[in-house]
Formats: structure tokens, C-alpha cells, sequence
């Protein structure tokens, strides 16, 4: 080759592996072009660039010393070169610095194997491997003006790639804010912050396109049992299930959030533009979210049986038009809320839409919550008791019944605040109350001589009441008080009380029978009236239920049944109790009857402490 | 290498099933077809009997086929390998750059590698490039560009999925094989520096349009001047020489003209320095064997060869005419008794050079001679 030819072969493959510099500004892809050319254009079997750390290149590093190469790009990008690359770094680490720098490069041969090793400034090395024959000096000076510009580039990279590091750090810093701030931590579902922010853009757009949007709200039936019975872990996990599932309703641009403990809330977007086709359309979700629950859910070998109650409340509604937007967002929530608390109250396991008369009921409930907090502070509670007679029309026994004189309200009945006393967790304060008193009441019967007969009081217990912990320890806390017996006092449950689970619940009748205790199951005939309750429970008595009893000479069938219910107690060696007799004919029909009490109107209405003595006297 | 060999005149399912059946039974592991391209072929039956075989199978459909020292213009033949082969099978090569990359080959149990790519798909340079990332330059690896001369994109890579169109098989084999790699060009005239080019398409060369230049270089050899109908004809002749610091310069075969842009069978980069070459029967027969011979003189002992591949380029026998038969009896006769020369006139050559170095050549003569299965 001419000396003409060698200058412009020399000029081209030095402008030409220039040119391919700084292509890319992400390090490995601008090597990996570079490269590729380099390869092609000095007839290279390999090249292998080594570099530092980017926190450690081009920073206080001595320009001679390359010990801080930790980095390799190799081209091919064939795993075998990795012994090659350890070879290389060691030999490069060993080489004499001055050495490098007097010639620019070093050269290493191996059989017919040619290794160039160029120092780059402040970065690391390059080393171009030429298999077969070696590449001439001439061309190999050639190379180091271009390596030092690669240098240049090779450090823009870097920098540029730790400012991506940074900005990349800081992104998930904020996203990881972002998301504390609006989403809950349990179900990574949006919270009701978020659900804020949808609800109101939800508002602003149904108002300007006429669309009508509905907001489902979504409460887990009986959640607290299972918190409960199986623990907080499969509670959790319970919820995360849930999330999915309800997840799988949501459509793009629709809202799930959790905003409480076991309370979705759904936000459905768009429906239609007629009122009546947007409420079929909520109808159909609501229907496709029950749906959901339809089987019960496995976990942790536990299958539990969940339902929902949906309240669904739509908008736009013209009586959140005069509202500002948070008080809208509010008015849409509370409504679905209370919407959701009719069910509740109903059967649970439904959907109900919100209407205006649910307002009134909802703030009737809100007062007697409100009222029932200091209720007990100011002693407007008391028990009434209602005599329970033997077949001689002798009193045996009295239940006691709570009874609310509310100094704001009036007279409230258990059957209203009872259920907000459940819900609101005051039940359990308030049982105590009712234990407490009652002991006191068979400690003063028991001081007097013509109340002997009365062989003992029972008291209603409440599923919450029985299910929290220190129950059973509480009772006998409350007993050991007072001067009585424990034969004095039973204690009533519904079939309720066995849910969720049924060992746990026999565990601890178990432990108040063994300290003399004896149960009653009230409402027998109208729960599950399990046969396998009245063998496992430890039960001292069944109460049949009212609905049987009244009337019953006109009703043959609760005959059949009544008697059916005497005959299985017998069977068990249970005594039997049959309350709600408010009439002759009621209490004639029952006077053959083998049962161990009977209790109502047409002997004794419930009366004060006080009304009790003085019939007894 | 090979068990036995197996042709047949009628491409049809019930004879290629017929042949397929008769090599299986003498013993092969894999199956080597070779097709000829033809305007009667109906080789649909391929996608259905392909699938079935229980053994690794690859090959192609070429403009024509080699045979020891035959030249195959119609029909197929199927060879039996000794051995397994593995393959890796590429489609769609037109979206290949969005595509990552992957040889679902165990590459440490191979020697070599044979590849085959639809000559006429794009990207068989960027699939080049890949493999060579992939496989570094530790492997042989002999191939061409496979397809019609008519320059039709038909299905032609055979493989186990069956006959695919814009796709590359790449069969991994055990057997060691040493590559002749020769074509006989000299310079004509340059070098010139191509100044633009975009992938196989030459727009300039020393600043000025290519065409010109071409044809000006040209003109002291040739007098007619160039046409749309004439230019592939005289232009066989004077293909480019893209120089390379080690290596023999790369052919490209400049095939048409488009305003003043030359059209090359293979990417030509820009920046690189490009002679026009010339040839003459003698000195492309001769560098064909005489790469040959230089293989066989660098071996203690030639008897340690065995059968042999050949990938020579269709615009080789285009511009030999009737001499090219003396190139083919040139090369079969290097191989030993006993032994079998086999392969194809290919779109391209595909070749690993003496660097390690993966490359598509034009109008080159590519003999791999693969080491005798009782040497390895």
C-alpha cells in the first residue's frame, strides 16, 4: 500500500471511529457502537473497555493510576471472555504506569494472539485484541487521539448516568411519597384522600357532561368475628384478597379505594345520562360485586363465607346543589354510607340505593350513639326484671332487661339502641354494667327473706360482649364482688354467639360452666336452631321463642313446633322455658306442657328493682 | 459427517418423505436438504411433514445445488448427518433490530456452525453482527444466502418448523471444520473512499456519485456504456473490494443502479476505502483451490479431513459461464477418497475470517472442510 493510500486509510478509519463516538448518551450503548465500528474497521477478534466506578472516574484519581477499574464493556459480548477480561485487568493493573505512557499503549502477545492496551485518561483502558496478525504501529498511534476523545465522551456518560441515577432516586422518592400519602399501605388501593381528589373531578365532570356517576360503598359483614376468631393476620389478608377481587369490577377511569378498616368504596364514572338507565347499570355492578362473594374465600385452610353490604348512592342529585364541592363529596359518601347501614341493619348481604327518607332514620341513629356515650356517666340505665313462673304460677326467676331513660331523647327501646350499642363497641361497657348490677340486685334479693324463691336472675349476653377476650374473666371478676352464688346468676346467649367459631365459643362456656355457670339459648327456633348446638354447647336450658308462643292456640303449626322443641330439650336433658305468654289461651295451652318456667305479659310485665321487692313481699 | 446421500428429481411430498425415510434408515441423526429453486415448486408439503421428524433437520432452497462435481440445476438431495445437530430458528428478520437476540444453543458442546438466511430478507448484516456477539470468535461458521435467483422473497430456510420466508437457521455442529476461503479478484482501480452510503446502497465515492465514478473506472475495460439492461451483466465483472486492515478485501457485488446510487448484494459502510476489482476465469478457479491447498499445506496430514462444504456464489458460475465446472472438479478433486463434497450456489457467503470475524462475501468460493469424525 502506498503512502497516499496508508494517510487516507488512516484519515478514514480515524474519522470514521470518531464519528461513532458519543452516539448514545447511555454508556454501554455508545461503547457498543463504538465498538462495533472499531471491530469492523481495524479487523479486531475483540475489544474490551475497562472503567471505574462512575462515583470514582474522573473524580480526585491520579491520572497514572487505573486501580479503581471495577467495569467491563466487551465486544463480542461472548460469556468466555469473562477469564479473558480478569487476565486483561490484571495485566493492565501490573503494568508500570510510565510504561503506558511512553508508548501509549502496551502490547501482549499470546500464540497468534495480539493484545493493545491503551491507558484512557481519567477513565480506565481500552484493549483492541487482533487475532492472525498484528495491527501496524502506524495505525495503533492513529488510534490514541481517538481513544482520548472516547475518554471525553465515556466521562459525559457517566455523569449523565449518575444525574439519571438521581433524578431516578428522586422520582421514586417522590412516587414513594405520592403513594404513602394516597394509597393505603395494606391493599396499595387509593385511600380516601385519593378517593377525595376522584370524587371531586367525578362531581366537576358528571355536572358538565350530564353523566350520572354512582359511589357503591362497600362494608365486609362481620368482619370484626373474623379479626376476631382468626386473628388480625388472616383478617389482613382477607382484606388484600377482597381488594383484588373487587378490583376485578373496576373499569378504566373508575375508583376502588379502601377508607376504612372493611369499608370499600367504589367510584363508577359515567354510567348514562338517563337517571333510570344509570341506576339499572348500578344495579348491575352492585349485583356483580355480591356476586364476588358468591363462594367462600380459602385462607390459610380457613374457608370463610363473606357477603357485603352495598349502599349506593348516584349523582348528580339535585339536593347537593346548593353544596360546595368537599360538602358534595361528603353528602355522595354519607349517603352511600347510610345506604350501606340500611342493609346492615336489614339482612346484611345486600345492595340498597340511598333515598331521602333514610336522612331521617340515620340521624335518629346518630343521636342515640351520640347519647348513648355518656349514658352510663350519667346513670341512665336500668334494669328491669321480668318474673319467670313455675306451672303453680310461683316466681322462680327473673331475666333482666335494660331500660333507657334517656334525659335528651326519653325513653328509648332496647331494640333501637341495643344494635347502635353493638355497633359503636358500647356493649361491652354497657354489659358490664348490666353483670355488675344484676349480682348487686341478687345480693340485695338474697338479704331478704321472702325473695328465697327467686332462684336466680339471668342476664342477656351480647355476641360482641362473649366474643371479646377478658369475658369470661370479667364475669367472674364481677361475681366474686358480691356475696352470692353463681347459681344465682345465668347468663342467656343467642345462637349467634356460636358464629365464627364454635370451638372457641364452647372453650369459653366451658370455663364459666366449670366455675358453676349456667347457660339459657334465648330465641331457640328462630336462628339456626342447630341440633349440633344443643349437643356441643354446654347449655343448662333452651328459651323457645316468643314468635312461637303468642297466639299459638290459633296456630297449629308453632303448636307442632313448640312441642316438637319441649320434647328435642328433653331429649337432651335440657330444661325448657317458653316466653312471650301474653294470653289465657297461651298460658292454658302451655300449662301441660313439661317445661321448666314460662315468662310474659299475661303474668308479669318486667318491672323496676323496686316493683320486683314489692311483689315479691 | 455425512451417512449417505439421497437425490431426487421430483420435489413432491411422497418422494422427499420417501428419501427422508431411506437416510434415517442408514443411520443419520440429523438430515442436510438442499432444494433447487424452480418456478414448479410447490414445497407447501415442507410446513407439514418437517414438524413431524423426530431429528434435527435444516437446509434450504438454492438457485442450484452442489455434488461432489456436479452442478444440480433441478430436483433436491437430502444428506444424513452422523450426529445431532442443534438449531436456532429466526423469523421475521425485517423487525429483527426490535427484537432482542437470543441462540437457544448450548454452545459449549459445538465446534462450528452452519448458517442459512433468506438471501433476499434485510438485516443479514445486523443478524451477522448479533450472532457474532453471541458466539464471539471462537466458532467456525460457514453459510450463505439462501433463495431464488429470480429475486423473488420465497420460502426458502428449511428447518423443523418447515420452509420459512424472511427467516435465518443457524445449526450447531460438533465436527471441527477449517474454512478455504478464496475468490480470485484483483484491483482495478481505487481505492475510493465511499463518502455516503446508506446500508447496501452507494450513493458517493470521493465526493462524487458513484455511478460516475464506476463507470469511468470501468470504461478503460469496458466500452459499452452502462444501462438498466445491460449494467448486471457487465457490472458481474467488476464487482468492489472493500478493504480491510487483515484480511483479503470483502466483495460486493454492485447488482443495479438507481439514479446515480449503486446497488450492492451486502452492506458497504461508509467511510471505508472500496476498490473496483476485475478477474479472469483462471485466477478465480485457482484462488478457489489454492485456498484449499493453503488449508491442506498448513495440516501435517491431509488425511485427517473428511467430507467437505461448499458455499459458492451464483454470480461466481454467472461470470465463469462454461468454466465454471473446472472450479467445481478443482475443488471436489482436493477432497479425499471416500469422502463427499456437498452444498450450493448461494445469494452471499457467510464465513468467519481469520480474525474470528463474522462476514457476508459476494462472489466468493467458501469450502469448509470438516475434520474426519475418527481425527476430532
Amino acid at each position: 500500500m502506498n503512502q497516499t493510500v496508508s494517510a487516507l486509510q488512516i484519515i478514514a478509519i480515524q474519522h470514521e471511529l470518531s464519528m461513532s463516538i458519543g452516539l448514545d448518551l447511555r454508556l454501554e450503548k455508545m461503547l457498543d457502537q463504538f465498538m462495533a465500528v472499531a471491530q469492523r474497521r481495524l479487523s479486531l477478534s475483540s475489544l474490551h473497555v475497562f472503567y471505574g466506578d462512575s462515583q470514582i472516574v474522573g473524580s480526585n484519581k491520579k491520572n497514572d493510576s487505573v486501580d479503581f477499574i471495577s467495569q467491563c464493556v466487551c465486544f463480542p459480548k461472548h460469556q468466555k471472555s469473562y477469564n479473558l477480561q480478569q487476565e486483561l485487568l490484571h495485566k493492565i493493573t501490573k503494568t508500570c504506569p510510565s510504561d503506558l505512557y511512553e508508548n501509549n499503549f502496551v502490547t501482549m502477545q499470546n500464540s497468534d494472539k495480539w493484545f493493545y492496551m491503551f491507558p484512557i485518561t481519567s477513565f480506565g483502558a481500552i484493549v483492541l485484541e487482533r487475532a492472525h496478525a498484528p495491527i501496524s504501529n502506524i495505525i495503533l498511534q492513529a488510534m490514541v487521539a481517538v481513544f482520548e476523545r472516547l475518554a471525553i465522551s465515556c466521562l459525559a456518560c457517566l455523569e449523565h448516568d449518575s444525574l439519571l441515577k438521581e433524578i431516578d432516586a428522586r422520582k421514586k422518592a417522590e412516587k414513594t411519597i405520592i403513594r404513602q400519602a394516597y394509597a393505603d399501605p395494606l391493599t396499595d388501593l387509593p385511600n380516601r384522600k385519593m378517593l377525595n381528589i376522584n370524587l371531586k373531578q367525578a362531581l366537576e365532570s358528571a355536572k358538565r357532561y350530564k353523566y350520572f356517576c354512582a359511589l357503591f360503598f362497600i362494608d365486609l359483614d362481620r368482619f370484626k368475628i373474623i379479626n376476631d376468631t382468626l386473628g388480625h393476620d388472616v383478617g389482613d389478608e382477607l382484606l388484600i384478597k377482597v381488594a383484588t377481587m373487587l378490583q376485578g369490577c373496576v373499569r378504566k377511569g373508575d375508583t376502588l379505594a379502601r377508607v376504612g378498616g372493611d369499608e370499600f368504596i367504589l367510584l363508577a364514572v359515567n354510567l348514562a345520562k338517563n337517571k333510570n338507565e344509570a341506576m339499572i347499570d348500578a344495579n348491575r355492578i352492585a349485583q356483580k360485586l355480591a356476586k364476588l362473594v358468591d363462594h367462600p374465600i380459602s385462607l390459610n385452610n380457613n374457608k370463610i363465607h363473606m357477603t357485603f353490604s352495598i349502599g349506593v348512592a348516584l349523582f348528580p342529585d339535585e339536593s347537593l346543589v346548593p353544596l360546595s364541592l368537599q360538602q358534595k363529596c361528603d353528602a355522595v359518601i354519607k349517603n352511600a354510607d347510610i345506604a350501606m347501614y340500611r342493609v346492615k341493619h336489614g339482612n346484611r348481604n345486600n345492595f340498597q340505593f340511598y333515598e331521602k327518607k333514610m336522612q331521617a332514620i340515620a340521624v335518629k341513629r346518630s343521636n342515640i350513639e351520640k347519647h348513648l356515650h355518656i349514658a352510663l356517666a350519667q346513670q341512665e340505665f336500668e334494669l328491669y326484671y321480668q318474673p319467670l313462673v313455675n306451672r303453680d304460677g310461683k316466681i322462680i326467676a327473673v331475666e333482666a332487661l335494660m331500660r333507657w331513660e334517656s334525659s335528651e331523647l326519653g325513653r328509648v327501646h332496647p331494640d333501637e339502641f341495643i344494635p347502635v350499642a353493638e355497633e359503636s363497641g358500647l356493649i361491652i361497657d354497657i354489659s358490664k354494667w348490666i353483670v355488675d348490677t344484676a349480682c348487686q340486685f341478687i345480693a340485695e334479693l338474697k338479704s331478704l327473706p321472702y325473695a328465697e324463691e327467686v332462684e336466680y336472675i339471668s342476664i342477656n349476653v351480647s355476641p360482641n360482649q362473649f366474643r371479646h377476650q377478658q369475658f369470661v374473666q370479667q364475669i367472674l371478676e364481677i361475681v366474686k364482688k358480691y356475696p352470692i352464688s353463681v347459681n344465682n346468676l345465668r347468663l342467656e346467649v343467642t345462637e349467634g354467639v356460636a358464629m365464627g367459631n364454635i370451638d372457641s365459643t364452647i372453650e369459653k362456656m366451658r370455663q364459666l360452666v366449670d366455675n358453676g355457670f349456667k347457660f339459657l339459648l334465648d330465641d331457640f327456633g328462630t336462628g339456626y336452631s342447630s341440633l349440633s348446638y344443643l349437643h356441643k354447647l354446654p347449655l343448662q336450658t333452651i328459651k323457645i321463642d316468643r314468635s312461637f308462643i303468642s297466639n299459638i292456640k290459633q296456630h297449629p303449626n308453632n303448636q307442632v313446633i313448640v312441642d316438637a322443641i319441649i320434647d328435642i330439650a328433653d331429649h337432651f336433658g335440657l330444661d325448657c322455658i317458653a316466653e312471650g305468654v301474653e294470653t289465657i289461651d297461651d298460658a292454658n295451652y302451655l300449662q301441660d306442657k313439661n317445661l321448666h318456667a314460662i315468662q310474659g305479659y299475661y303474668f308479669y310485665r318486667p318491672m323496676s328493682s323496686k316493683s320486683l321487692i314489692k311483689l315479691l313481699q | 459427517m455425512i451417512t449417505s446421500i439421497h437425490y431426487g428429481e421430483q420435489i413432491d411430498r411422497d418422494t422427499v418423505d420417501s428419501l427422508i425415510q431411506k437416510a434415517l434408515a442408514k443411520g443419520a441423526k440429523s438430515l442436510f436438504i438442499l432444494c433447487c429453486d424452480s418456478d414448479d415448486n410447490d414445497l407447501e408439503f415442507f410446513n407439514t411433514l418437517l414438524p413431524k421428524l423426530n431429528v434435527p433437520v435444516f437446509g434450504g432452497v438454492f438457485p442450484e445445488v452442489l455434488l461432489d462435481n456436479q452442478v444440480i440445476e433441478h430436483g433436491f438431495v437430502v444428506s444424513g448427518i452422523e450426529y445431532l445437530v442443534e438449531t436456532s430458528v429466526y423469523t421475521d428478520l425485517c423487525h429483527a433490530p426490535e427484537k432482542e437476540f437470543q441462540l437457544n444453543i448450548s454452545l459449549e458442546n459445538y465446534n462450528s456452525l452452519i448458517v442459512f438466511v433468506d438471501g433476499l430478507a434485510r438485516n443479514i448484516d445486523f443478524m451477522i453482527q448479533q450472532l457474532f456477539h453471541k458466539v464471539g470468535n471462537e466458532k467456525t461458521v460457514i453459510g450463505g444466502g439462501v433463495g431464488s435467483l429470480s429475486f423473488k422473497q420465497n420460502p426458502c430456510v428449511i428447518c423443523n418448523q418447515g420452509i420459512l420466508v424472511d427467516a435465518m437457521v443457524v445449526v450447531a455442529i460438533s465436527q471441527r471444520i477449517e474454512l478455504a476461503i478464496g475468490h480470485g479478484w484483483e484491483k482495478l482501480a481505487g481505492p475510493f473512499l465511499v463518502t455516503q452510503a446508506d446500508d447496501n446502497r452507494v450513493e458517493s465515492l470521493d465526493f462524487q456519485p458513484a455511478l460516475d465514478v464506476y463507470q469511468q473506472a470501468i470504461s478503460k475495460t469496458s466500452e459499452s456504456a452502462l444501462t438498466e439492461s445491460n449494467f448486471f451483466e457487465i457490472a458481474s465483472n467488476f464487482p468492489f473490494g472493500i478493504d480491510r486492515l487483515d484480511d483479503d478485501m470483502l466483495v460486493r457485488d454492485p447488482v443495479s443502479f438507481d439514479g446515480t446510487s449503486l446497488i450492492c448484494v451486502g452492506t458497504v459502510p461508509e467511510n471505508t476505502l472500496l476498490y473496483i476489482l476485475q478477474g479472469n476465469a483462471n485466477k478465480l478457479i485457482s484462488a478457489a483451490y489454492g485456498a484449499l491447498d493453503s488449508v491442506k499445506n498448513r495440516s501435517e496430514d491431509s488425511r485427517k479431513f473428511g467430507d467437505g462444504i461448499l458455499f459458492d456464489c451464483i454470480s461466481r458460475k454467472l461470470f465463469l459461464q462454461d468454466e465454471y465446472p473446472k472450479e467445481l472438479s478443482a475443488i471436489s478433486h482436493r477432497i479425499e477418497d471416500d469422502y463427499h463434497l456437498i452444498g450450493a450456489l448461494v445469494l452471499g457467503e457467510i464465513a468467519s475470517g481469520k480474525t474470528g470475524t463474522i462476514n457476508f462475501h459476494n462472489k466468493t468460493a467458501i469450502t469448509g472442510l470438516t475434520y474426519d469424525s475418527a481425527s476430532i
